[in-house]
């Protein structure tokens, strides 16, 4: 077995000893599959294992000790045996995918994903499928119908949501790197939350091929890592156009460079804004204030210039996001009705407006509520009213949002203006669970990339701080991230081991 | 604003079964996440802006060239079969 | 044959016309085989067009190309950016739950909008008929049941057919007489075929919805009608219903009703359909699309010969009459047979009037006399059989005399029958023309003998001539050369009245 000094490697290192055999991947793969077992019950990141995930790190194995006739091209292989934790709405091939719903309880793919297909290229091993809020809906892993996921930090504390698996996977050594979605934060609300990094990429960056659509037009494939250099070889492997199956990828791999080995570590010349309506919001929580001023001094100390700028469209951000998520919602989901796939009855006799009604209440609260939100808003009436409307304010928050970053590098901002709450502390009141998202929602309002980086603890409660760029400046955002991961050194812990 | 009678349409034009109280309570949710949304009504955006929407070129389009689904069976998720058909509820 | 100028101003007639593009090899947004015909069911499918989770449409450029051949031709004007819209509602032949499609409410975004066609095919007069949008959609999949559908307790469905790319052509409601929608669809079937796009004559390749509705009264919609052919009885049955209902001062309710084409009158619709809420909005994941004025004009470029050029060509260049050539080029498959003919017997006139009469008038009297545009398969059938080189022997065999154009129709059928070639079928069975006087001479003596009421008439009556002639050329089987034995019955009733007999 693996020591857990082991278990905790960034996937770099690990990649490293498995290519000069110093670790077997088989025995990292059961060590890390004995550790799920032990201490997943507690913290609900997982909903399914791979059962193959030993074999293929046998294969692995075979191909480094030379038995296998690969000729030896496991050696470009940037993720060799890392072990994967993919977000149960990404479809995985032969593994069950249930999007956290009744409605898929029993479903499996007939096909991988584009992401997690490039990403078992590079050798990564998929460890298993993890908990989220039912198809992607909420900001705290709560809405799922196999149980919430616990704050590995703080356990009656939520992880975030809605990839709140990948990241508690991330944060209690389960994985070693993750997939996520992020429609409006989903991917760095967790990752602020639990103490690890969080990616939301440029708009069709990544293939949304094989991500289950919950509203297409503003989500994204995301990446979660312990380690900026982790986030940048799973950027690089997973980036690239994908027009043979989504035509609103783009075409940028090869225009984005992530050699960060070779930065300085500093942020000389650089400027950064902060938006003084959310830094002065009264939603904002006053440790993640503090934190957030203590980050702005270090980016300060690091060489870069911030300013406050006044965005006052991004009053509309959650309203018009809202609107076109589950506008876009209500309709991607009509397809759960149990004739080709999923949760079912037996159809004889009954007839079909029954049939539908009665498979469709299967799904949870939270899914209900969006359809329906999202059937009204497209109703015809209402169409130029909310769902028009959302979309010209959409329009303006990134024109805004694109002036600011015509003349800074970066906007620098909290993930979340909350502390994560407790259990069940928040669920009740919709309108209050939808107001967290303020700070997120705006990057995928605009298409432009996002990462949350681990900042600081508060009372053992993880804070992160949130970076947002151009189109394309993903290596802008890695760049911040690895020099204030340099300054910080231990005062960050991103697993708990 | 919408009362429990409107719900009720909107939960049948979203084929989702729901009981009274299940109603009721939607209303009320429904109603002030709607008061919410209607901070858009003040938004004085005029026809100038065109609604946020993405575009490409027509040729960027797929190639006609059939390729068949080869990859496992595509029934193999449907539980309710007869043959090679897929069995559903009948229309009336 | 009513006319258009015959057309009554109050009937109002608009159509919805949905086309195959059958020539695309593969689906409208997945690459599934388009051709779904005489498969097992579902096994033309892909997780895209079973609408798996995760799946994204991925549109085919060539139908694009496709509709916009069409648009143009119907005058349509293309619009710089295309849109797709989802069309939600809930049908267990429709794998998503919505139907991608296209929709011109909040902006023109489909492939095609505004168009005209001029209507001048007949009597000289002509009227324009306006084209409100061309648009590019999915095909759903389709229904069947075990035993019949009243007995059944479930649905068979099959999703071959569902993600086929169709082309819906809606029309303002400018028709006001049935024969000018035949006159419509005749057009459309001959523009399909030249194109090149969709093949009219396969099962389910074309259908058609009709609104009816006469002066102020309701507007009626037609359903399921299956073939261009059904759409004049339709409509035609449909005014009569809606007249003989306000003749008995029953007011005329706006429903939807379905074209029973076995009993072949329209019927009420089982259930009375639901005001529906489609909730259209952009599909978000195809972008809109962008068309440049330079993309129009390579597509002008790319696209074949059209009906209208091809009379025009017909006329100039081989000398045909405006009317045959017409006749021609609406059938495309009687305008080609006709050039591959002329390229072995070059007498295009001669040709051009074989094809349009003789095996024309032979395949309409097959076909039932339905006078539709598009063959129905049986005449595909016997057209297979009929090669160029059939028809050009035909037509040379005639020009030189060795047989009479009776002949040279009864050959067409042993043609069709055995695939025989003309030359080969007249030296089997000796049908050389009869010329020779002496022989002819017995046959018509015969024929003054049995109708001698008939041949004194013919002193006097023209007509009376002609019956005579027609006896001999029966028995003769038609062999006789009919100039010939013209003016031997003249001979003889000249004769006749010398004699004073
Ligand atoms: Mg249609
Ligand atoms: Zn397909």
């Amino acid at each position: 077995m693996v020591s857990s000094s082991k278990i905790a490697l960034s996937a770099y290192e690990l990649v490293e000893e498995v290519k000069v055999g110093s670790i077997s991947v088989e025995d990292y793969i059961a060590s890390m599959i004995e550790r799920i077992g032990s201490m997943d019950e507690r913290i609900n990141a997982y909903i399914t294992l791979n059962d193959h995930a030993l074999e293929e790190a046998r294969m692995i194995d075979k191909m480094v000790k030379g038995y296998s006739n690969d000729n030896g091209s496991y050696a470009t292989k940037s993720l060799l045996g890392v072990p994967l934790a993919v977000k149960d709405n990404i479809s995985t091939q032969g593994i069950r995918t249930t999007c956290a719903s009744r409605m898929l309880e029993d479903y499996v793919p007939l096909y991988d994903a584009t992401v997690v297909k490039r990403l078992k290229g590079a050798g990564a091993i998929v460890i298993g499928k993890t908990n989220m809020d039912e198809f992607g809906m909420g900001s705290t892993t709560e809405f799922s119908a196999f149980g919430a996921t616990h704050n590995p930090w703080v356990y009656e504390r939520v992880a975030g949501g809605s990839s709140g698996g990948s990241a508690a996977a991330l944060a209690a050594c389960m994985a070693s790197i993750a997939l996520g979605s992020d429609t409006g934060g989903s991917v760095r609300c967790p990752a602020s939350f639990c103490s690890i990094y969080g990616l939301k990429p440029t708009y069709g960056l990544l293939s949304r091929y094989g991500l289950i659509s919950y509203a297409n037009s503003l989500e994204c494939i995301g990446l979660m890592a312990r380690s900026v250099l982790d986030l940048a070889l799973m950027l690089k492997v997973a980036a690239g156009s994908d027009m043979q199956n989504d035509h609103t990828s783009i075409d940028a791999n090869s225009s984005i460079s992530l050699d960060l080995e070779s930065m300085n570590h500093d942020l000389k010349g650089m400027r950064f804004a902060t938006i003084r309506e959310i830094v002065e919001s009264e939603g904002t929580d006053e440790p993640v204030r503090d934190s957030m001023f203590d980050a702005l001094s270090s980016v300060e100390r690091l060489g870069a210039v911030v300013e406050e700028v006044s965005i006052p469209s991004l009053r509309y951000a959650l309203a018009s996001y809202y609107t076109i998520a589950m506008a876009e919602a209500s309709s991607n989901l009509a397809r759960y009705d149990g004739v080709r796939y999923g949760y079912t009855a037996q159809p004889d006799g009954v007839a079909w407006n029954e049939f539908y009604s009665k498979i469709r209440s299967n799904f949870g609260s939270e899914v209900k509520r969006r359809i329906m939100l999202g059937t009204y808003v497209l109703s015809s009436g209402y169409y130029g009213r909310y769902y028009m409307k959302a979309q010209k304010a959409r329009a303006l928050i990134r024109d805004e949002m694109l002036k600011v970053l015509n003349h800074y590098n970066a906007i620098m901002l909290p993930t979340m203006p909350i502390l994560p709450p407790r259990i069940g502390e928040r669920i009740s009141d919709p309108l209050r669970l939808y107001m967290v998202d303020i700070c997120t929602v705006i990057a995928n309002l605009a298409g432009i990339p996002a990462l949350s980086i681990p900042y600081s603890m508060y009372n053992g409660l993880p804070i992160g701080v949130q970076f947002m760029a151009r189109h394309l400046d993903e290596p802008l955002l890695l760049r911040i991230a690895y020099a204030l991961e340099s300054a910080r050194g231990d005062k960050v812990r991103r697993c708990m081991i | 604003m919408v009362g429990v009678e409107e719900v009720r349409h909107l939960a049948h034009l979203a084929r989702i079964g729901m009981k009274e109280e299940e109603l009721r309570l939607y209303t009320e949710q429904i109603n002030e996440i709607l008061t919410y949304f209607n901070m858009l009504d003040e938004l004085d955006i005029g026809n100038d802006i065109e609604p946020y929407r993405m575009s490409r070129e027509y040729k960027a389009m797929r190639d006609d060239i059939p390729v068949a689904f080869s990859a496992g069976n595509a029934l193999s998720n449907a539980k309710n079969v007869k043959g090679r058909f897929i069995k559903a509820p009948k229309m009336g | 044959m009513t006319s258009i100028g015959n057309s009554d101003a109050r009937v109002r007639i608009g159509l919805e016309i949905h086309c195959q593009l059958t020539a695309l090899r593969s689906k409208l947004f997945c690459t599934c085989p388009a051709d779904y015909r005489g498969k097992e069911p579902n096994t033309n499918v892909c997780p895209v067009c079973l609408g798996m989770p995760g799946t994204l449409p991925l549109l085919n450029r060539r139908a694009i190309e496709y509709a916009m051949m069409l648009a143009l031709v119907l005058n349509c004007k293309i619009p710089s950016r295309i849109t797709f819209y989802r069309k939600n509602y809930f049908y267990p032949d429709l794998p998503k739950n919505f139907q991608i499609t296209q929709y011109n409410a909040y902006e023109q975004a489909s492939v095609g909008v505004d168009g005209v066609v001029e209507l001048d095919d007949l009597d000289g007069s002509s009227k324009t008929i306006r084209i409100r949008r061309l648009q590019l959609e999915e095909d759903p999949g389709r229904l069947a049941y075990d035993g019949s559908i009243d007995r059944s307790n479930y649905a068979l469905v099959d999703y071959n057919r569902a993600g086929v790319a169709l082309v819906e052509i809606v029309s303002e409601p400018d028709f006001n007489a049935p024969n000018e929608v035949r006159l419509f669809l005749n057009r459309l079937a001959s523009i399909l075929e030249h194109l090149g796009i969709c093949n009219p004559a396969l099962e389910g390749a074309v259908r058609c919805d009709a609104n009816v509705s006469i002066g102020e009264q309701a507007r009626v919609e037609i359903k399921n009608i299956n073939s261009f052919k059904d759409v004049e009885r339709a409509v035609t049955f449909e005014i009569t219903r809606q007249r003989s209902l306000a003749a008995r001062g029953i007011e005329i309710r706006g429903e939807t009703r379905h074209w029973d084409d076995a009993r072949r009158i329209t019927v009420q619709a089982r259930a009375k359909e639901e005001e529906e809420d489609y909730r259209y909005f952009p599909e978000p994941d195809i972008p809109s699309i962008v068309i440049s004025s330079k993309d129009v004009e390579a597509i002008k470029a790319s696209m074949p010969e059209l009906p209208h050029a091809r009379v025009e060509r017909f006329v100039n260049v081989y000398s045909l009459s405006r009317d045959t050539a017409k006749i021609l080029v609406g059938e495309k498959h009687l305008a080609d047979l006709f050039e591959a003919s002329i390229k072995y017997y070059d007498n295009a006139r001669s040709v051009a009037n074989w094809i349009v009469t003789d095996l024309k008038g032979y395949l309409e009297r097959y076909d039932d006399g339905g006078g539709d545009g598009s063959s129905s398969s049986s005449n595909s059938v016997i057209l297979a059989k009929v090669t160029p080189k059939h028809i050009a022997e035909l037509a040379m065999l005639v020009d030189s005399g060795k047989i009479n154009r009776a002949t040279a129709r009864q050959i067409l059928q042993r043609v069709i029958a055995t695939g025989m070639l003309p030359s080969a079928i007249v030296q089997s069975i000796n049908v050389d023309m009869l010329s020779n006087k002496d022989e002819l001479a017995s046959i018509v003596d015969k024929v003054i003998e049995e109708e001698r009421k008939a041949f004194m008439d013919a002193l006097s009556n023209e007509k009376a001539l002609n019956y005579l002639l027609g006896k001999v050329m029966r028995y003769s089987n038609g062999r006789a050369d009919p100039k010939l034995v013209l003016s031997m019955l003249k001979e003889r009733v000249i004769g006749t009245s010398k004699t004073g007999q």
